[in-house]
């Protein structure tokens, strides 16, 4: 460990900000909101701008020929079916945050955008958004970093690191040396950050769920840290043991509940009612997707500008906080597939499944003015107990919320294995088989920032460190679209 | 005068400058010639 300067260095960063965390929770919040105010006051177009071009690279990499390129040697075939290919790329790139945001998000909206427009108007404007918050654009990002990563490794036999590319497209040149050392360096901080803050806000939804469940009020800090003590046991066993079929379980069993649970509400709540939703949503989105990429509302007042960075911003950078680990995982498991069959498998299918997500949850808290009915006053001020307060108002619902409980947790805890595997490969130069030891230092590190940013005790506080953390990836996922078109441009020609 | 210098100072200008040297240094290493290093060439 001592001669590997940059797991020293990461390893370092992150302890910092998670010992920054717990002695002072309040002041790290604090100089998070300010800094990310300013990042998306002022480079908010170019994180827009960035998001809508990857999403356009992506669309022209899957119809140009270029599309025909196979991540892998020319008669290399993918090593698993279509279905558990997609399934598990959605367990990884989605996971809680659907559980967590499948009511609470749409219901956010619709209270916020009700102030303006009139309530059937609002309730489509709100799917909308969630819609585009969830759909092309966040799988873009994750298809486009995880398309970089599965092509110069499985075709150019280059480690699986963020800083790969840019050393094998420019090959011998000084610069890539350090400028691939800091893109590594930042991966693993980003990684560490965005999965420490998914690890709390799973712990505040399993928190919820028990206080629903036991009808605990002001059920606070102390049932959090059980909760956290609980998922810390949960996870430190398969990082000492190899169990990646267990955890392949694990996440299947956390994507069964969770379709059962969509799938109970659609039939139990008013069908009808839902998929006229989902039909009109995807009209809604397919006619506005595009130019909703380019969308800053940099004419309207500071209400909408806080709104659209708060949530729109904060999504595409926390996609963007994510990409280095769910783009590793993606590309370990599409070896063998075309560039085009890739792409369309990344972009659509988890899209359409994250509209009919949205559109069954988002749509019961619309039905017969039910955003009202659940107290938007709860919403504003603890938006984790939405999902668990909509449940409430379904048939068995000590079943679902229990249910719910269960996939959030299976969730974080694959998350957070899996996540101390990518972390221990990109700080061992890629090494596919990083030791047990400094598996185990990630483990824990995410651990203690997972603690700091559940200390904090705000959603919003979690998101906006989250944000802090993944600024720098902005450029790097362009960097990285520059290397595979330059790349691919020399293969083709 | 005075604005001006404000203008220039703010961490606004200093930000957008930083994108837009950025873009540039894109455009310029997508267009650049690489030298050709056989040892990347593994497949």
């Amino acid at each position: 460990m001592f001669r590997n300067p940059l797991l020293l260095i990461a390893v370092a960063m992150t302890f910092a900000a998670a010992i920054w965390g717990i002695i002072d929770t309040q002041g790290l919040a604090k100089f998070a909101a300010e800094e990310v105010r300013t990042l998306f006051r002022y480079r908010g177009w170019f994180v827009m701008l960035t998001v809508t071009t990857l999403l356009l690279a992506c669309i022209y990499l899957a119809v140009s020929r270029y599309g025909r390129i196979r991540l892998g040697k020319d008669d290399d075939r993918p090593e698993f079916s279509t279905m558990s290919w997609l399934s598990m790329m959605f367990a990884a790139g989605m996971g809680v945050g659907l559980l967590f945001y499948g009511a609470a998000e749409p219901i956010s909206h619709f209270l916020f955008l009700s102030q303006e427009l009139k309530p059937q108007e609002a309730a489509s404007a709100a799917l909308f958004v969630t819609h585009f918050h969830w759909g092309l654009h966040a799988w873009a990002i994750y298809g486009l970093t995880a398309l970089v990563i599965a092509y110069f490794s499985f075709r150019r036999g280059m480690p699986q690191l963020i800083s790969a590319p840019i050393k094998s497209t420019f090959p011998g040149e000084k610069w890539t040396k350090s400028v691939g050392w800091l893109v590594d360096l930042l991966a693993i901080y980003a990684i560490a950050i965005g999965l420490a803050g998914s690890v709390a806000m799973g712990v505040f939804q399993v928190q919820d769920g028990v206080a629903a469940l036991f009808k605990w009020d002001g059920a606070g800090l102390g049932l959090s840290l059980t909760i956290f003590a609980m998922l810390v046991l949960a996870y430190i066993m398969p990082l000492t043991v190899d169990l990646s079929k267990g955890m392949a379980l694990l996440s299947n069993t956390a994507i069964f509940i969770s379709v059962g649970l969509m799938v109970f509400i659609l039939l139990v709540g008013p069908t009808y009612f839902l998929m006229n939703g989902i039909v009109e949503g995807i009209g809604a989105y397919i006619t506005n997707v595009i130019p909703q990429g380019f969308r800053t509302y940099t004419f309207f007042d500071n209400k909408v500008e806080e709104w659209f960075g708060g949530w729109t911003l904060n999504y595409m950078v926390w996609w963007l906080a994510w990409s280095p680990f769910v783009g590793v995982f993606i590309a370990r498991i599409s070896k063998g597939r075309t560039i085009r069959e890739f792409l369309v498998g990344v972009l659509l299918a988890p899209t359409g499944f994250s509209i009919f997500w949205f559109g069954i949850f988002g749509g019961m808290g619309f039905f017969q003015g039910g955003a009202k009915k659940l107290d938007p006053a709860v919403i504003e001020s603890n938006i984790n107990q939405t999902t668990f307060l909509l449940l409430e108002t379904l048939p068995l619902s000590s079943l679902t919320t229990v249910a719910t409980i269960i996939a959030a947790f299976l969730f974080i805890v694959t998350s957070v294995v899996s996540a101390a595997y990518v972390l221990a490969m990109f700080s061992s130069a890629g090494d596919q088989n990083p030791s047990t030891k400094i598996k185990l230092i990630w483990g824990a590190i995410l651990g203690i920032l997972g603690l700091s940013m559940i200390l904090s005790n705000s959603v919003s506080a979690v998101r906006q460190i989250i944000a802090m953390s993944a600024g720098p990836f902005v450029f790097i996922v362009i960097l990285l679209m520059v290397c595979l078109f330059k790349c691919l441009k020399k293969e083709s020609s | 005068m005075q604005s001006l210098w404000v203008k220039i100072m703010s961490i606004d200008t200093w930000l957008n400058l930083v994108v837009f040297a950025f873009i540039g240094v894109m455009l310029w290493l997508y267009f650049k010639d690489v030298k050709d290093d056989s040892a990347e060439e593994s497949h």
